[in-house]
């Protein structure tokens, strides 16, 4: 039993375009213990490693050129964020980073979370729910 | 005395076609020879050249010379017969071309009787000579070349006129049997001087004029008995006539060679040239209709009537134009129009193919036409296709003109490998280091099996890679005697080095002073040696599951990228087929441990120990030797292999 629920939600504040798409991803802890996220989310350059992110056009069409995956060496002492039982965290991401020469369309889109570092903390990965997104064009 | 064998004339009587004398080159006879030269001779070994005899020209009587015992006069001086192996006449060149085509000869009308010339006329005049006058029995020459002094002789000679007795000056003329020719004088008269006594066929032409009622091109000829002692005139009737030939052409003036050509009522025929020409030669002046045809050319045939008047030349003129026709092949049961260039097809793959007849409207394929070549061999409206090699091919159905297709058949299909392209950067930006996958990226590629009606999805190549970065900020590399010169920077730098691979509390230790790039890029060059190993034990069934992708070949008739496209496309499509690849390569990369002990550091501290030694080395050359840190990292692995356990189902 994964003690950890992702769930993702489109921004409010922003359309999605290809330059542009904001993500919600909320971590909600359904155990009755206290669980540690490794606490590196503000390093954009390395999201990759720790979110993978799932798009295809409605008939199942894979977005070509995702990035994601990696290995990262870290250096202790490790940060931790700490997730109260029954309490979630958040945060948001820009996925365009993610993506390379996204077309304006209609998507299902989903975001998978990896860790297999630190001590005493979530390990494994964690797929979230999926959403539907329609990228418009980039504003002139 | 027998007459010369050489050269050997086919007697009149014996030749089984009388046939107009071959042009010297080109398929089609030129009956007539244009030039006002001696009449050609048939040389031998030609192909039986005949000249038209002359039928049933009554034969003369000879009138003996009287008494018989008189000398038979030679003056004013018979032309002498060559002996052999004297001059030759002309030869005929003989044509390498097909046969001539064959005019009907049209038996000379009977025409004047000849009219043997007594020798008490004057043909054979006095002897001039002691010799002759003695010999009693006419000895006037001797063609072989063996003269006996008793061998009698006689006279030839040959008048050509018109039907009205009008002398025609310039006829070639010959005496068949023994290859003598000659040009008739004003008078009409070539006189042949003295020859052996026998029977001769003489012959005349002259261009344009033809004989009575004759065939193009032939001669007139006659056969005569010349008895010894006796001087024989052939009489030869030509009237003057008219040349006619064909050009046959398409509609753009290209040539229509191998047309056969035909005088309507006649029976003379004949076979166009490389220039569309057929020359019939001389007849009679008349109205003729000319008509010719050739297979796949429309119409069949086309005519065209003329008046040919006398002495004059007369071109008819023929268009014949080839069918119009297309190439379809069979789709899924459907004949459509084949495309051209085709393709790409799959090697091995077969494909039906029909030629159908645009223009004229009803026109149908002869027997045996059309003929395909290329990659298509046979004959007939259908053929069908296999493609067995690889590259620019081609298919094409020719009857009267040809119509290609330019096809291309794939290479056989061979399994590909991933092809990598790895980045590296350094730089003195704080670590982490890390070593991130690419993305693979495919190119595809696709043929047709049209038989089958399918297009099979092929990859052309698959690529993918890592970058790896190593960031060198915070610590410095230790080089004993540049920035390692004291006892207390040598075991800072050892512990250092020590603690960055070793389990548990010595790496918690943060950031340290020492270390070394070369350490850190061998950590990760051990995390893209993960990545590749582990991606190309996935990649043999995403390629063979890729290339089982197939879509109608009729829905995407002779495209070949929409086609890719549909195949690409889909959850089950090749795109997802790749992403799948990414994300199975990648759940089992990530079970691979990245921890202080894993293969990873364990290779990173191998490198490490090398500086140790060095740190070390340099501290027992001092003096006193340094008091340095004992240890080593542990390492370095010696399994460099990963056997992915996660299952897969392209």
């Amino acid at each position: 039993m994964i003690p950890l629920i992702l769930t993702i939600v489109l921004s409010k504040s922003a359309v999605a375009t290809p330059r542009r798409l904001l993500v919600d991803l909320e971590f909600k802890n359904t155990s009755k213990s206290s669980i540690h996220l490794l606490k590196y989310f503000k390093d954009e350059t390395n999201l990759s490693i720790w979110f993978q992110l799932h798009m295809t056009l409605l008939d199942g069409t894979p977005v070509p050129g995702i990035r994601g995956g990696g290995k990262i060496g870290l250096q202790e002492p490790l940060e931790y964020v700490m997730v109260p039982p029954g309490k979630t965290f958040s945060l948001q991401i820009d996925f365009a980073k993610f993506v390379t020469d996204l077309q304006p369309g209609t998507y299902e889109m989903s975001i998978t979370y990896r860790n297999q570092y630190g001590n005493d903390c979530f390990k494994g990965e964690l797929t979230s729910n999926t959403v539907v997104v329609q990228v418009l064009p980039n504003p002139d | 005395m027998p007459p010369d064998p050489t050269p050997t004339p086919v007697p009149a009587s014996q030749a089984p076609t009388p046939t107009p004398v071959p042009a010297s080159t080109g398929p089609a006879p030129t009956p007539v020879p244009t030039s006002p030269g001696p009449t050609p001779v048939p040389a031998s070994p030609a192909p039986a050249p005949t000249p038209v005899p002359t039928s049933p020209a009554p034969a003369p009587t000879p009138v003996p010379t009287s008494p018989p015992t008189t000398p038979v006069p030679t003056s004013p001086g018979p032309t002498p017969v060559p002996t052999s192996p004297g001059p030759a006449p002309t030869p005929v060149p003989t044509s390498p071309g097909p046969p001539a085509p064959t005019p009907t000869p049209v038996p000379a009308s009977p025409g004047p009787t000849p009219t043997p010339v007594p020798a008490s006329q004057g043909q054979l005049g006095p002897s001039s000579s002691a010799a002759d006058a003695g010999a009693g029995t006419g000895n006037v020459g001797d063609p072989a070349g063996s003269c006996h002094a008793d061998d009698p002789q006689a006279e030839i000679a040959v008048r050509v006129k018109t039907s009205d007795g009008t002398p025609v000056e310039g006829a070639a003329v010959s005496v068949v049997e023994l290859g003598l020719s000659g040009t008739t004088g004003p008078d009409g008269v070539h006189d042949f001087g003295e020859v052996a006594p026998g029977s001769y066929t003489a012959s005349g032409q002259k261009d344009t004029f033809s004989p009575s009622g004759g065939s193009p091109s032939s001669p007139a000829s006659q056969s005569l008995p010349a008895p010894a002692g006796t001087s024989t005139q052939f009489e030869l009737v030509l009237d003057p006539g008219a040349r006619i030939s064909v050009h046959v052409q398409q509609t753009d003036g290209t040539a229509v060679q191998g047309a056969t050509v035909s005088v309507d009522g006649k029976g003379w025929s004949g076979v166009t040239d490389a220039s569309g020409n057929f020359d019939f030669g001389a007849v009679a002046p008349d109205a003729y209709t000319i008509t010719g045809q050739k297979d796949c050319f429309n119409p069949a045939p086309a005519s065209q009537t003329q008046n040919a008047p006398a002495s004059a030349s007369t071109q008819f003129q023929l268009v014949l134009d080839p069918f119009e026709f297309k190439i379809q092949y069979k789709v899924n049961g459907v004949w459509k129009d084949a495309p051209s260039p085709l393709g790409p097809l799959c090697p091995g793959s077969s494909a039906d193919f029909k030629a159908v007849i645009t223009s004229p409207a009803g026109a149908s394929w002869p027997s045996g036409c059309p003929s395909w070549g290329g990659d298509a061999t046979g004959t007939g409206a259908e053929t069908t296709v296999t493609f067995s090699s690889s590259g620019a091919r081609t298919v094409f159905a020719q009857c009267g003109k040809q119509q290609k297709l330019d096809i291309n058949v794939a290479d056989p299909n061979a399994p590909i490998t991933i092809t990598w392209d790895h980045g590296y950067t350094v730089d003195n930006n704080p670590p982490p280091a890390t070593t991130k996958e690419r993305p693979f990226v495919a190119e595809y590629e696709a043929c047709a099996d049209i038989s089958r009606n399918e297009w099979h999805l092929r990859l052309k190549t698959i690529r993918g890679g890592t970058d790896m970065a190593v960031h060198t900020g915070g610590f410095q590399t230790p080089q004993p005697g540049v920035n390692i010169t004291t006892e207390a920077q040598g075991a800072a730098a050892i512990t250092d080095m020590l603690r960055r691979t070793a389990p548990g509390g010595a790496a918690g230790g943060g950031p340290g002073t020492w270390n070394t790039e070369a350490a850190t890029a061998t950590h990760e060059g051990w995390h893209r040696d993960e990545w590749v190993q582990t991606s190309e034990h996935y990649w043999p069934d995403t390629e063979t599951a890729v290339e089982k992708i197939k879509v109608p070949y009729d829905t995407y008739e002779n495209d070949k990228g929409n086609a890719i496209t549909a195949m690409r496309a889909g959850a089950a499509g090749a795109d997802a087929k790749i992403t799948a690849f990414k994300d199975i390569s990648y759940r089992y990369w990530f079970t691979l441990g990245d921890s202080f002990g894993d293969r990873p550091y364990l290779a990173g501290g191998a490198v490490m120990n090398t500086h140790i030694d060095a740190v070390r080395n340099f501290g027992a050359a001092q003096t006193p030797p340094w008091a340095l840190p004992p240890g080593s990292n542990p390492g370095p692995p010696v399994d460099h292999c990963y056997k992915p356990w996660l299952p897969y189902s392209p």
